[in-house]
């Protein structure tokens, strides 16, 4: 069945169930250039699998698997390449941050470049067991093979086995190799900036690899964007003089990983503005980034399991903390009141347990949901802003990439979980702030909020939002975006997902699920995925967006129903969940 | 009256004369800034203080012969990203405290260069103390009491070796400040009202005469 049908079917079925089973096999044309690697030239290597394993293209809408020799892999970049279709790009920028720097990654295609020994290193590195080619996106329009290693890179091969052996000493440790993701910071000159395990410095010769890969596929006018190898994904940003790179064991979605390096990206930003790398790097292009972001190191680290795991940065929202609209309007009213003479002041906000209380700003300005991430982000990884009122700059990258905002941070009192943020663009305010702070905590102690947000949020969730009292207790879990207002509003995770590693596991299937959809073209509307340990609905309409985890056994009828009755009763309380206006300060 | 009970009440309710001054703690990361302000504003120590973001303004009072001085800390960001804004912090201080680690050559070479910026760029008056933090590992110890304390002396800095971690010299560096800290009627700051107990005392005084 050519590809171009199976598509459209797609498109006229709203409900498709995507079961790989029935796909059937597509082997086009143009693969057929693709030159697999020898097994000879990984015989070295111990974890070498010994079946024979498929070499998987998929695109949104199709999967194609065929088989190949055992040793393969992948590699997928953006080719400058004529008359190739500029539709891809667009929906790879529609989902993510700032379209504007993806827009220099040209038409993503896929190039094998199977022969190259770069990559073989590669493999025996992450224990790949398959061979796995994705195209970022339409398959019929994109997927182009180069498969002659050219002479440039032959002579890199050399160079990098030498240092192979150095590399696998310093990764060799299993705790480091059970890792399931990974995440690499470098300068474009190779020097190590971040690694998310183990320590830059014992990495190096790994962090050489990642740095010629990239400059070999440069060196042809091309980007790489990601390498596949059975369940095996690396992927590649290259932001001006930073390269970052995402390694992945878990079948994550290339968008996924992309997104996640773009938050990664947008904290060193946040960190340094974007003026100072730039401006760094032009200066001194082997110059040790560590020394400036030093001590944001764990920043990045919280953003990262936050990323994995936050539902409103999962889906790229916002939420707030559940509570009736009297009184929010209560608590922002009071934040209003105190701060709408402070001339400079951009945005006021108060944050609980990585949810909004509320959000004040200044006419003109909105925050974007990845901003305040950040916000959230700082102030979930930073127990010390609790000791004392503090005053920092900080970079929102999509308020000014080049500028710092300055925050005065802190806590509305000592047994009050919530933190409030008052930015201005006057680095001299701060004790302007902090008395327009103690009026916020007069004001709130005074009309009784103080109180009531202690209660909220020392109320167990459960209490809040029972599914079973809505007679859905079938449903397990569930994330809800409301497209317009991009307000997230997600249930508790709850026994069988209370554990980090449940919950991940829950997440991981989320996100395959809604990176394929989001990224199908045509839209696919329903996707239900059963599994031993639930089934998963990801359902998008015009107006909101669901994933849901249900019980297994449940049919796909019933549980569609239930997700109707679901987002009519969020729908019905969207008041608690969201704000009904946005103050002005 | 206040004059006299002042010294036996340590904790300073009965005196009448609050002077205000703005301190400002610099030195490398990780020598423990925050730990010794920590200690000294709350009595607290965490063995694993994470870097501060930006600066964090704390205050803490003490008292000194018949003087409430109150201290308005602010307490730096050691990192290389951060030394572009010390000068909003240094600016108008009436007091510093330069911190190195004692088990680290490096951060006194750091503290020196502190110093230097303080007598060059803040304001000419300001009271400067060195404090070689972590002398609870005088084990590893790699800068030598004598070769700061003759450094100290060189740029008439006040000179501590200090333990966030066991309390030693915490209090009496901020103390040795506020001695060293003129107490003129330019740092009496009016817009503290005199403290509640001593206008009391003055007023059960003044109802006793009658």
């Amino acid at each position: 069945m050519p590809v171009g049908e199976l598509t459209s079917t797609l498109a006229n079925a709203p409900g498709y169930e995507i079961d790989p089973s029935r796909v059937p096999a597509v082997t086009p044309a143009e693969i057929s250039t693709e030159v697999p690697l020898k097994s000879s030239d990984l015989g070295n290597s111990a974890e070498l699998p010994t079946e024979a394993t498929s070499l998987e293209i998929k695109s949104c809408s199709s999967s194609a698997t065929f088989t190949m020799p055992a040793a393969d892999v992948s590699l997928v970049t953006s080719s400058v390449l004529p008359g190739l279709g500029s539709s891809s790009i667009n929906a790879l920028s529609a989902n993510t941050e700032e379209p504007s720097e993806l827009s220099e990654s040209n038409t993503p295609s896929a190039v094998g470049m199977n022969g190259d020994d770069e990559s073989g290193s590669h493999k025996d590195n992450f224990e790949g067991r398959g061979c796995e080619r994705a195209a970022l996106n339409d398959f019929k329009a994109n997927v182009i093979i180069e498969a002659e290693p050219k002479a440039s890179e032959s002579n890199q091969e050399k160079d990098l086995v030498v240092e192979e052996s150095d590399l696998r000493d310093s990764i060799e440790t299993e705790a480091w190799r059970g890792e399931q993701r990974h995440v690499f910071v470098l300068s474009s000159s190779g020097k190590p900036v971040y690694s998310r395990h183990g320590s830059e410095d014992k990495l190096v010769t790994l962090f050489g690899v990642m740095q010629a890969l990239v400059s070999i596929v440069e060196d042809s006018d091309d980007k790489i964007e990601s390498i596949h190898f059975g369940k095996n994904v690396i992927v590649f940003q290259v932001r001006g003089p930073i390269i970052l790179v995402a390694v992945s064991k878990k079948n994550d979605s290339v968008l996924f990983c992309n997104n996640q390096l773009t938050y990664v990206y947008n904290q060193i930003v946040s960190v340094l503005t974007l003026k100072t790398v730039t401006s760094i790097f032009e200066r001194r292009q082997n110059y040790d980034l560590r020394r400036l972001l030093a001590g944001s190191e764990r920043l990045i680290d919280h953003l990262l399991q936050f990323y994995e795991t936050e539902p409103s940065i999962f889906m790229n929202g916002i939420s707030y903390i559940p509570m009736p609209s009297a009184h929010r309007e209560s608590v922002s009213s009071a934040i209003v009141s105190a701060c709408s003479k402070i001339k400079n002041l951009v945005y006021a906000v108060l944050v609980a347990n990585n949810k909004l209380i509320s959000l004040a700003r200044k006419r003109g300005y909105s925050m974007s949901p990845s901003d305040l991430h950040l916000i959230l982000n700082m102030v979930a990884a930073s127990e010390s802003l609790k000791t004392a009122e503090s005053w920092t700059p900080i970079c929102l990258p999509n308020f000014n990439i080049d500028g710092f905002l300055y925050a005065h941070v802190s806590y509305m009192a000592d047994d009050c979980p919530a933190c409030l943020l008052l930015l201005t663009v006057d680095q001299e305010q701060f004790f302007q702030l902090s008395e327009a702070k103690m009026k916020i905590t007069e004001k709130l102690v005074k009309n009784k909020s103080m109180t009531f947000i202690n209660e909220v949020l020392k109320a167990p969730p459960s209490l809040w939002m029972s599914l079973h009292a809505l007679g859905l207790s079938k449903i397990r879990h569930f994330i809800y975006k409301c497209r317009k207002t991009s307000i997230v509003v997600s249930s508790p995770l709850s026994p069988p997902y209370s554990t980090t590693e449940e919950a991940n596991a829950l997440f991981t299937k989320y996100q395959t699920l809604y990176s394929s959809m989001i990224h199908s073209n045509p839209q696919i509307h329903t996707l239900f995925q059963t599994s031993a340990e639930e089934s998963v609905v990801c359902l998008l309409t015009e107006k909101y967006e669901i994933l849901v985890a249900v019980e297994p056994m449940v049919k796909k009828q019933l549980a569609l129903d239930m997700i109707t009755k679901l987002c009519q009763w969020v729908q019905s309380e969207e008041d608690r969940f969201f704000l009904s206006s946005v103050p002005y300060l | 009256m206040a004059n006299r009970s002042g010294p036996q009440r340590p904790n300073g309710t009965a005196q009448a004369k609050i002077c205000q001054f703005k301190l400002v703690l610099l030195g490398e990361s990780a020598v423990g800034k925050s730990s010794l302000v920590l200690r000294f504003v709350k009595g607290q120590f965490h063995e694993f203080q994470e870097s501060t973001i930006g600066a964090a303004f704390l205050t803490q009072t003490v008292c000194v012969d018949d003087t409430t001085v109150k201290f308005e800390i602010w307490d730096t960001a050691g990192q290389e990203r951060y030394h572009s804004l010390a000068p909003m912090y240094y600016r108008g201080a009436q007091a510093a405290i330069v911190v190195y680690d004692v088990t680290n050559q490096d951060t006194f070479g750091r503290a020196k260069t502190w110093v230097k910026e303080l007598q060059r760029q803040a304001s000419p008056n300001i009271v400067i103390a060195l404090a070689g933090n972590k002398a609870d590992l005088a084990n590893k110890r790699s800068v030598e009491l004598e070769e700061a304390q003759a450094y100290a002396e060189e740029n008439q800095l006040l000179f501590m070796e200090t333990s966030a971690k066991t309390a030693k010299n915490v209090n009496e560096v901020f103390l040795a400040i506020a001695k060293k800290l003129p107490k003129n009627d330019q740092n009496v700051n009016p817009s503290v009202p005199v403290n509640i107990t001593a206008w009391l005392t003055i007023c059960v005084l003044r109802a006793g005469h009658f």
